[in-house]
């Protein structure tokens, strides 16, 4: 299942995000409602934990869109190769949960790959809830939280 | 050049006997003047520290007063101190420490009014703040007035430590270039933190500002140290200065302070 090449070791337990980036994620995530949202998230080599784009891409799940996604393959080689373009690595996916909570779910967990970042957008009633960063750890074989550094 | 009295003689004897230190390295610690923003959970373990080791001045700048949900991390205050501005509370602990060191206090908010003349007296500054607005305008305070900055951050389980210094290294707008927007990070209220985390990192903060005083070792400049505690791994990772930084790039516009937006409260 995990064939194709993975270009980014998540070596880091943080995340940051643009506000551009954001947005699109938003709107492909409320916009799709009731359907998951998916697309691929861009960072660049020298900063790659910092999501600077990302690109949504078609859910080409066959089975039901509102509880399944899936990143077209040949859209993530599209994407590789304009990242490739522009030195930006490929270093995770989102995707949204209509009424469900920002938390992976089995579905998510069968077909995680180390060493990338997944970011999920809660949208309940087409409204964003909330959304969490996660990372698969295979040791342990369970996703584990991911946070923006900051200070309380 | 210093004389040490007797008392200091045997009070820094433990750092005089290092060859890395010596009378020289004392001597300049004891000159030394730091600034540190911030006189919360990073803020305070770094100020004991260093009013231990003999930091010759000290600029406190916290515009808030102690209270109870602070005593579990914020090491310099105690329950006595309830209600008091924190700046005042760390000045009187420092003192009870080192009391030959000099404090000011400065009870205020950040600003771009203010934060340049007050970072100019200092040799270096150790941001110690709490939010992504406080900390973009003073690594531009820093960037404008050529001051190295001591960075240090944690939540729940995990630290970050690394030191940002002008023309030498990459700054912090190199390392996280815009403010998380709304929804992205945990909101001010819900974060939590284990309380002996910052006492980490706060240390970690105050061996690198020692170290860059003294000039001995190698600071954490162009290197991000993760530390996780919950696995108790420390990990690097390599930061690099970003030619399109926004801050200090080569199309850098950045001549003046500004105040940034505090996102944060924005969604609260």
């Amino acid at each position: 299942m995990k064939s194709l090449p993975q270009r980014v070791t998540m070596d880091w337990d943080f995340w940051t995000i643009g506000n551009e980036p954001w947005k699109c994620i938003l709107d492909h995530s409320v916009g799709d409602y009731p359907k998951e949202a998916c697309g691929i998230l861009l960072c660049p080599r020298a900063r790659p934990w910092n999501i600077t784009d990302a690109y949504p891409t078609r859910n080409a799940t066959s089975e039901d869109a509102a509880t399944r996604y899936l990143v077209d393959p040949l859209e993530f080689l599209q994407v590789q190769k304009w990242a490739e373009q522009r030195e930006l690595d490929i270093c995770g996916f989102y995707h949204s949960h209509p009424d469900h909570p920002a938390v992976p779910s089995e579905y998510d967990r069968q077909y995680a790959w180390e060493g990338y970042l997944y970011l999920i957008f809660s949208v309940k009633d087409g409204v964003f809830e909330e959304s969490k960063a996660w990372r698969w750890d295979a040791v342990e074989e369970r996703f584990k939280e991911v946070f923006s550094p900051t200070t309380i | 050049m210093l004389h040490f009295s007797e008392e200091q003689v045997q009070r820094y004897s433990r750092h005089i006997i290092l060859p890395e230190v010596g009378v020289d390295g004392q001597e300049k610690l004891l000159s030394s003047r730091v600034l540190i923003a911030g006189m919360g959970g990073l803020g305070s373990p770094a100020a004991l520290y260093l009013a231990a080791a003999g930091i010759g001045t000290f600029g406190l700048v916290d515009f808030d007063v102690v209270e109870l949900s602070n005593l579990q991390r914020q090491v310099i205050h105690t329950t006595e101190d309830l209600g008091k501005p924190k700046v005042k509370s760390a000045e009187e602990t420092i003192k009870a420490i080192n009391p030959d060191a000099t404090v000011h206090q400065y009870r205020q908010r950040i600003t771009s009014e203010t934060i340049a003349d007050i970072i100019t007296d200092y040799d270096l500054v150790l941001d110690g703040t709490d939010n992504f607005p406080t900390r973009f305008l003073l690594n531009d305070a820093c960037l404008l007035t050529g001051k190295i900055l001591v960075y240090g951050a944690v939540l729940r389980f995990d630290g970050q430590v690394s030191v940002f210094a002008p023309n030498q290294g990459p700054c912090y707008r190199c390392f996280i270039p815009e403010m998380p927007p709304p929804g992205a990070v945990p909101s001010c209220q819900q974060g939590g933190i284990l309380g002996v985390l910052p006492g980490v990192i706060g240390i970690l903060q105050a061996t690198e500002a020692i170290k860059l005083l003294i000039g001995v070792g190698e600071p954490l400049i162009g290197r991000l140290l993760l530390f996780d505690a919950l696995s108790m791994e420390i990990n690097e990772v390599k930061l690099r200065r970003d030619p399109n930084c926004p801050a200090c790039g080569e199309r850098s516009n950045l001549i003046e302070l500004r105040d940034y937006e505090d996102l944060c409260q924005l969604a609260v």
